[in-house]
């Protein structure tokens, strides 16, 4: 097993029902981060997402403006190597996701 | 250096990150989760109500077949917005849209300042500052309409006659801390230029101007862009205008009384020796200005 140090979801977030497709968001794309070196997280959420616009549960969108809230972070690649196993976020009260891994 | 060996303890890590990083990220259409955080450290209940209170949300117990996901590979998806952008109409404003007869469609709408995204934003009702955007561009579904809302200075993927470059007839010049841009482009001999000010902001730029030893940060205010060169909080860091505001040649950050030069180790130096009174020195919090004088 592997464990990754990425999955978080910040102090003031809930998942609801959507705790399992938050997991499986996760899951399908974790291999993106692999593949794809221009990327550096998957996020579960979304700024221009709005109620009264347009949306599709199954799309799923690129951006160049870290989105923050929920997300999925590559240890390795954009991030580092470093001597620390997870990045420092000090003012937040952080619900760290183990994701484990088979390797 | 890895992000990770600059990480900074800061309250705003994530504007460190957005400032710092040129690595996207992937994001859903309908988010997987729900914020509830109406206060906080850049939050507030009326910016709560209207931008993330708004936000959709995946209620259901049903996982999601995402498919294949190779669309979503760096140069794939530039490619598809590309495309997007080729075919889209461009609209002058969004009562053009109406000519069109017909649903569907996809339209290019375009701004070169803050106060045209903006009234771009309150039609939508999305964030009144660009977010989660890809490259400067933002694609909205509204009453069955595509939009890609797009800045003509930053989006390198608009067609070359669609895009607003900076001027050529202007030098970049580093202000001297506490000095106004006025100051510094007088001094230069030249006049402050503030409607080429937009294209300073990046962190690029600013590390060809000055040290920038923690990284950039996003902040808010009207004498950005600026580097920190005294002890405070933000010490040594390039600070980024989230918000374009106007840039104002009149405008400056700091105690006058410090002194200090162009250079920024000379500058700690003659004004350690200069006040002989660290403790003025290290309650101040300066910016260095980084200023355009017309030549």
């Amino acid at each position: 097993m592997r464990k990754r140090c990425g999955g978080r979801g910040e102090r003031a977030l809930t998942l609801g029902a959507a705790r399992f497709d938050f997991l499986n968001l996760f899951e399908k794309t974790a291999a993106l981060l692999d593949r794809d070196e221009t990327l550096m997280c998957i996020s579960s959420w979304n700024d221009n997402s709005r109620t009264h616009l347009g949306v599709d549960a199954q799309l799923l969108m690129r951006t160049s403006y870290f989105p923050g809230l929920g997300w999925m972070l590559k240890v390795t690649g954009a991030v580092g190597e470093g001597e620390k196993k997870c990045v420092p976020l000090n003012f937040f009260r952080v619900a760290e996701i183990a994701l484990d891994v088979v390797a | 250096m890895s992000l990770r060996e600059q990480w900074p303890t800061l309250n705003h890590w994530d504007n460190w990150l957005r400032a710092n990083s040129e690595y996207d990220c992937v994001v859903p259409s309908l988010p997987r989760n729900r914020n509830f955080g109406a206060t906080g450290a850049s939050m507030n209940a009326n910016v709560f109500a209207r931008d993330i209170a708004t936000v959709g949300f995946y209620s259901s117990r049903e996982l999601v077949d995402f498919g294949n996901l190779d669309y979503l590979l760096n140069e794939r998806y530039e490619a598809h917005i590309r495309d997007l952008v080729k075919n889209a109409m461009p609209l002058a404003g969004l009562d053009a849209r109406a000519a069109a007869g017909r649903k569907g469609m996809t339209y290019l709408l375009l701004y070169d300042d803050t106060p045209k995204f903006v009234a771009l934003a309150q039609f939508f009702r999305i964030w009144q500052h660009p977010r989660s955007h890809y490259r400067f561009l933002q694609v909205i579904e509204f009453d069955q309409d595509l939009f890609l809302i797009a800045d003509v200075r930053f989006c390198p993927l608009l067609p070359d006659h669609m895009r607003l470059l900076p001027s050529n007839a202007v030098a970049v010049v580093p202000a001297k801390e506490g000095n106004t841009c006025e100051q510094a482009c007088a001094a230069n001999r030249g006049t402050c230029s503030p409607q080429d000010m937009p294209w300073l902001n990046s962190c690029k730029k600013l590390k060809q101007f000055f040290p920038c030893e923690r990284g950039c940060l996003l902040e808010a205010g009207m004498d950005l862009p600026a580097y920190v060169s005294s002890v405070s909080v933000h010490e040594s860091f390039c600070l980024l205008a989230s918000f374009l505001f106007p840039s104002l040649c009149s405008v400056f950050h700091g105690d006058q009384r410090l002194l200090c030069d162009q250079d920024a180790q000379r500058a700690h130096r003659v004004r350690g020796d200069a006040s002989g009174n660290e403790s003025l020195v290290r309650v101040q919090t300066v910016r260095r200005g980084l200023n355009r004088a017309a030549e």
